[in-house]
């Protein structure tokens, strides 16, 4: 076996398929992206190159692309600081629920298994102003001046998407937890216990620094999902009201194939590619730090 | 070794990722396979008696086909396909936006569908006629359909005709005269009048205008109303897209303005009003959530629609947009919307032709869209008035024929898709009321300044 993988062809010949799906599938169409990015394409007929103006444009102008992107880091913010903190809290409740384990393993994994347009145009209608459950239930309580045009506020409606973004991506973070815990080892408990730590010392000294591995994976995840944010997003505001929701997927959707500005809206690919090769070798950095080990 | 491997993750998640939506973006996604006919295609003239099979793909934007307009298109598919046992009509059918998009993929690979729909509209049909992607139709094959004088207009360039228009499109206010009655409000005759309800119903708790300011097109179409009442004439507008004047500074334009934001200011529009699409929008009318309805003459069918209260459909009732003293009720945004083009690459010219043609027959399209109420078409239809349409039926054709002046073709699709979405963006602010009506006459302006 060992001679066998020395052998650069056999190297090759075995790595090939995979090395050439990825070009052709992956950086093929970034190049692609980044040369239509350069042209004022308008999807049908003849298009010119205009060089950097595209990417100039975004950057220096384009208000829409910079409150997506901020868009995505307040989501990206909301989800590290609220979601998995309570994801966390939530799984090790879970993993101490005894009988119950297995039904509140199932309770909190359900939003994640429906599919997103049920639950976003759930949501909507919870929010809807005039017959949505949220303010029938805030007049039932007594508790009419709280009543709000939820979605339809400028101000408020990114909260509520938000908050329903980190409503459907609950379970699943919660499931990442739940399997890191389940991977520790329960001697590890046990000599804890005997060592004489308490339970407050036993969660930070020993089960969320060997949590550490999993918690890289659900930021990574959770990076990645924020910078992606579409179908949510398309299905509940569509980026409205005034763009206030705009997330970059769904605007170069949008410029694409509503404006018919294809190369603009290949220009903003490319930048969101570069966003996320940032966030990347970002991620990279912070992680460098060496996790502990059983 | 753990570091490398989440690197590897890492980065393969963000390709991934970056990957689909560039993949989405580049227009070359979604080139079909076109699965060749089943039979080679001969000129008509060699025909022989055994007629060879056909098929022919029909690309349409009436999503429903169950109900409304859908229903009859398929209904009128269905017998042509029966009478024509050698001809297969496939049907694709998506949603209005989906639609305009997928269109464009279609036509930017150069793989548009042997019959599609088409707006008589340059944003829509422009780029299509330019890049010869229309079969150029011959007016004499379709004397017969009655077409009304210049409802072919929007779908010629240069003297030549590529398209057919399937409805007469106007807009009005929808109006529920149960609200109306037990509130003791007035329907608004005047354009102040209709600020003064506003207010009456907000008092009262309920929802003045709803319309589906999320999608934004009825916005601009509602601001040339407002425009022409101001001024006393839809050829303003025109006069700005033919690049004589400028929004920005006219008197008029900045009345018209100043008229949406006094509706906005008496919280006129519906709670929810600008993330309110379509289905909402006419939902929260139909359930008596809302008092008026701007909206398309094409919905005719509110009347008849068993989704909603019988209360409702008993109820339901069209007014023309307000007057002023300077613009009439009976001055009508009106246009000639929807209707059907041929590819040019498509193998059976004729057939599709035939088709055309028979779908246009006064007796299939015009008379079922009419007696259905579901809707008004672009052909003379006044044989086939039964003395049973619906009270709303009937107000819509009541509108229509008082009509003293028309607006023609809403200056959104006048010009590129671009311009359109722009013009749309300003009114959703104008309407959102966030910002002023010079800062949206300057941006209708800029919008303006983008079109070639």
């Amino acid at each position: 076996m060992h001679k066998l993988l020395s052998n650069r062809m056999t190297i090759f010949v075995l790595v090939a398929p995979g090395l050439l799906l990825f070009l052709f599938m992956v950086c093929f169409p970034i190049a692609m992206s980044a040369y239509y990015g350069m042209t004022d394409w308008r999807g049908i007929g003849d298009y010119q190159f205009i060089g950097l103006d595209n990417y100039i444009e975004i950057l220096t102008r384009d208000g829409v692309f910079w409150r997506s992107l901020l868009n995505a880091l307040l989501l990206l913010a909301a989800t590290l600081l609220i979601q998995h903190p309570i994801a966390l809290l939530f799984s090790i409740f879970v993993t101490h629920a005894g009988r119950f384990e297995k039904l509140f393993r199932t309770v909190f994994f359900i939003p994640a298994v429906i599919s997103i347009v049920v639950t976003s145009k759930m949501w909507v209608s919870v929010f809807h102003p005039n017959y949505g459950v949220l303010n029938k239930l805030l007049t039932a309580v007594g508790l009419e001046s709280l009543k709000q045009d939820w979605l339809g506020d400028p101000s408020l409606a990114i909260w509520c998407v938000i908050f329903v973004i980190m409503w459907q991506g609950f379970g699943y973070a919660l499931l990442l937890y739940y399997a890191g815990l389940q991977g520790i080892p329960k001697d590890l408990y046990e000599a804890a216990e005997l060592d004489g730590a308490g339970r407050m010392k036993l969660y930070t000294k020993v089960v969320i620094p060997l949590l550490t591995p999993m918690v890289r994976v659900a930021v990574v995840i959770a990076v990645t999902a924020c910078l992606k944010q579409m179908e949510t997003i398309f299905l509940m505001t569509n980026g409205g009201p005034l763009n206030t929701t705009q997330f970059i997927g769904n605007y170069l959707y949008k410029t694409a194939f509503s404006s018919s500005l294809y190369g603009y809206g290949n220009a903003i690919s490319v930048i969101f590619v570069i966003v996320c090769l940032i966030m990347t070798v970002m991620m990279n950095r912070v992680f460098k730090k060496d996790v502990g080990e059983f | 070794m753990k570091k490398w491997v989440m690197i590897f993750t890492a980065i393969l998640m963000v390709f991934t990722l970056a990957a689909c939506s560039s993949g989405n973006n580049g227009g070359n996604a979604g080139t079909e396979n076109e699965s060749p006919s089943n039979a080679p295609s001969k000129p008509a003239a060699e025909e022989s008696k055994a007629p060879e099979q056909v098929t022919l793909k029909f690309f349409t934007a009436l999503a429903d086909r169950s109900n409304g307009m859908g229903k009859i298109e398929q209904s009128i598919i269905d017998a042509y396909m029966q009478e024509n046992p050698n001809v297969k009509i496939e049907v694709e059918a998506l949603q209005d936006e989906p639609y305009k998009a997928k269109a464009k993929v279609y036509a930017s690979t150069e793989s548009l569908p042997d019959i599609i729909q088409s707006w008589g509209q340059p944003s829509f049909i422009k780029p299509l006629i330019d890049n010869g992607l229309l079969l150029e139709l011959n007016p004499a094959d379709f004397e017969s359909s009655g077409f009304i004088p210049g409802s072919t207009d929007g779908f010629s360039q240069g003297g030549k005709l590529y398209g057919l228009p399937r409805n007469t499109d106007f807009l009005v206010l929808y109006y529920n005269k149960k609200l109306f009655d037990d509130n003791g409000i007035a329907v608004p005759a005047t354009v102040s009048e209709l600020t003064e309800v506003s207010k009456q119903f907000r008092e009262k708790g309920i929802n003045p205008i709803t319309t589906n300011a999320m999608e934004g097109w009825s916005l601009p179409i509602w601001f040339e109303y407002a425009a022409q009442r101001a001024s006393g004439d839809f050829g303003k507008i025109d006069a700005v897209m033919n690049g004589e004047s400028a929004f920005s500074g006219d008197a008029d334009f900045q009345a018209a303005a100043q008229s949406i934001l006094d509706l906005a200011e008496a919280d006129a529009f519906a709670d929810g009003f600008l993330t309110a699409d379509y289905g909402t929008s006419r939902n929260l009318f139909g359930q008596g959530q809302a008092a008026m309805f701007v909206m398309g003459n094409w919905e005719a069918g509110l009347a008849t629609d068993e989704n909603f209260p019988e209360e409702f459909r008993n109820n339901v009732g069209a007014i023309p947009y307000p007057s002023s003293d300077k613009g009439k009720a009976s001055d009508l945004a009106a246009w000639f919307g929807g209707g059907y083009s041929i590819s040019k690459n498509t193998k059976h010219p004729e057939e599709a032709v035939k088709f055309m043609q028979y779908f246009f027959k006064p007796e299939n399209w015009a008379k079922q869209l009419w007696q259905t109420g579901s809707g008004t078409p672009a052909q003379k239809f006044d044989q086939f008035l039964t003395g049973e349409e619906s009270a709303l039926q009937k107000g819509l054709v009541d509108i229509f024929n008082s009509t003293t002046s028309a607006s023609n073709t809403p200056f959104l699709d006048l010009g590129t898709e671009e311009f359109k979405t722009k013009v749309m963006e300003a009114h959703q602010k104008l309407f959102g009321n966030s910002i002023t009506p010079e800062e949206f006459l300057k941006e209708l302006d800029a919008a303006v300044a983008l079109l070639p």
